[in-house]
């Protein structure tokens, strides 16, 4: 049900995560360290998606506490107990996701509020997006499918296309855009788009250090949470009510904010942004998060094709 | 089938290979012949042991109560493979998690499933789940956290995945039922 180009980037992606054998810690600053992958910076194609090395934040008010989360959740929960789990797995090929708590247990569920907002760019790319005129996100719905066969209540999930469209800094004729990468949230229900229609911007605000106004989606209600637990397939799709959101990004293999400790990466520190240029700090999760606020989920977009977390600083080794 | 074997020895009149006919034939009709499939009320007395073994904490005893899955190492949403390990290599695993159950290896699973149980209060609730297939259940605990309960899934008197922390017991059970024990008013 994938498009031909969502599954050519994740096996591209999944190709660049198998050859990561090895994680080096490269940058290091006063308050932070940061991971990167060991597979190279940059390619040509992740480039060619992204030649401006733009950044979004990926958030929505879908309420309810952070479940789990952290690079390939899955695998990556609270135990409960510090138990060691050898292993995470995303669940659609994407590079980072957490699951969210849904915090109506009631028809028809919470309400899945998406926001895609430009974080700003990286330095290095091929493009330098000027910040006089405007910017505009644009959000496609690719996939709408089921994980289960015969599908199951809980079990359904949309994926979302997000694009820029930007002007460039020396070439004030033509309109550039950059597709950053694919946001999936799952185990909802009565979604409000279908394939290939598109969510338009529905607010504005100044572009950060520049003089210009960039569009954006702002709370846009892409369905509802499922509910209910969903416990009639084995593997089991959704013990509670939850959604799950799962980020693939053009670039950064997983830019995200999270705690990354000896039990895996499955908490989130209140760390600032080293990424987008000019934009300040960023609030996103720490334990015990809930969506209620607009948090950040996390980022798409960026200047790398490799893992990109913030680190717990107390792990020297991870 | 043993028991129909059984009772064949007894009744030497008849050759072993006829009466098994006849049971096989039979075994949808009323005859002298034992049903040996665990009946509803075998499931749900299996399923009433689970529960005092989690109550306990006993994860011990639930370890040889537990149903694993053979899967193949290396796929996506899968388990990843080891050192040595080919991709696509059969390893067995155990589902567990938060409100999405993942593999933990087998070797794993003492030590995974002895701190999912350390906090375990009581039995809020079982209702029944048929579409687990037969005898299936899905038991919700209380924990010493209120905000966060754990979730047996039991298939034919044996535990299939454990979930902890997708939300309150009372969540857990949302839209569910009928219940094999009733959650508290």
């Amino acid at each position: 049900m994938k498009s031909s180009r969502t599954r050519r980037i994740m096996v591209i992606v999944l190709g660049t995560a198998a050859a990561l054998t090895a994680i080096g810690l490269v940058v290091a600053n006063s308050t932070h360290t940061f991971i990167n992958g060991t597979g190279g910076s940059h390619s040509s194609f992740s480039h060619g998606l992204n030649p401006a090395h733009m950044w979004v934040t990926v958030s929505g008010d879908h309420s309810g506490g952070v479940a789990s989360g952290g690079i390939y959740h899955d695998g990556c929960t609270d135990l409960s107990g510090g138990a060691t789990i050898d292993h995470c797995g995303p669940t659609v090929g994407g590079d980072y996701a957490i699951d969210i708590k849904g915090a109506s247990s009631s028809w028809p569920g919470t309400p899945l509020l998406v926001t895609i907002d430009w974080a700003g760019f990286a330095s290095g790319g091929t493009e330098i997006p000027s910040q006089v005129g405007s910017m505009d996100i644009y959000v496609q719905v690719v996939t709408q499918a089921n994980y289960r066969n015969p599908p199951r209540p809980a079990c359904y999930y949309t994926t979302l296309k997000i694009t820029m469209a930007y002007w460039v800094i020396g070439d004030p004729n033509r309109i550039h855009s950059a597709t950053l990468g694919y946001v999936t949230f799952a185990h909802g229900h009565q979604w409000t788009r279908t394939p290939g229609q598109y969510i338009y911007a529905n607010a504005s605000r100044p572009i950060n250090g520049g003089s210009g106004t960039v569009y954006y989606v702002s709370n846009f209600q892409l369905g509802n949470v499922y509910p209910y637990p969903d416990t009639g397939s084995s593997p089991v799709c959704s013990f509670g009510a939850h959604s799950h959101v799962e980020l693939l990004t053009s670039h950064s293999w997983g830019a995200m904010y999270e705690w990354r400790s000896d039990e895996g990466p499955d908490w989130f520190q209140d760390y600032d942004v080293h990424g987008p240029t000019g934009l300040g700090n960023f609030a996103a999760f720490s334990p015990g998060s809930t969506m209620s606020t607009s948090r950040i989920i996390g980022f798409l977009g960026g200047n790398t094709t490799s893992r990109a977390v913030w680190d717990n600083p107390h792990y020297s080794g991870y | 089938m043993f028991r129909c074997l059984r009772t064949a020895a007894k009744r030497r009149f008849l050759s072993a290979a006829s009466l098994l006919a006849s049971c096989l034939i039979a075994s949808t009709f009323v005859t002298g012949c034992s049903d040996v499939s665990p009946s509803a009320d075998d499931f749900e007395e299996q399923t009433r042991q689970l529960v005092r073994l989690i109550e306990e904490r006993d994860s011990e005893g639930l370890i040889r109560k537990i149903s694993y899955a053979t899967i193949l190492c290396g796929s996506v949403a899968a388990v990843p493979c080891r050192g040595g390990e080919a991709p696509g290599t059969l390893v067995e695993g155990f589902p567990m998690g938060g409100c999405e159950p993942f593999i933990v290896r087998r070797d794993a699973v003492p030590m995974a499933l002895a701190a999912m149980l350390a906090d375990v209060a009581r039995v809020f609730a079982v209702y029944y789940e048929p579409e687990l297939g037969p005898g299936g259940f899905v038991a919700v605990f209380q924990r010493e956290r209120p905000e966060s309960g754990l979730a047996v899934t039991i298939a034919e008197g044996r535990v299939s995945s454990v979930s902890s922390g997708c939300g309150a017991p009372r969540d857990l059970v949302a839209g569910a039922g009928p219940f094999l024990i009733a959650p508290p008013e």
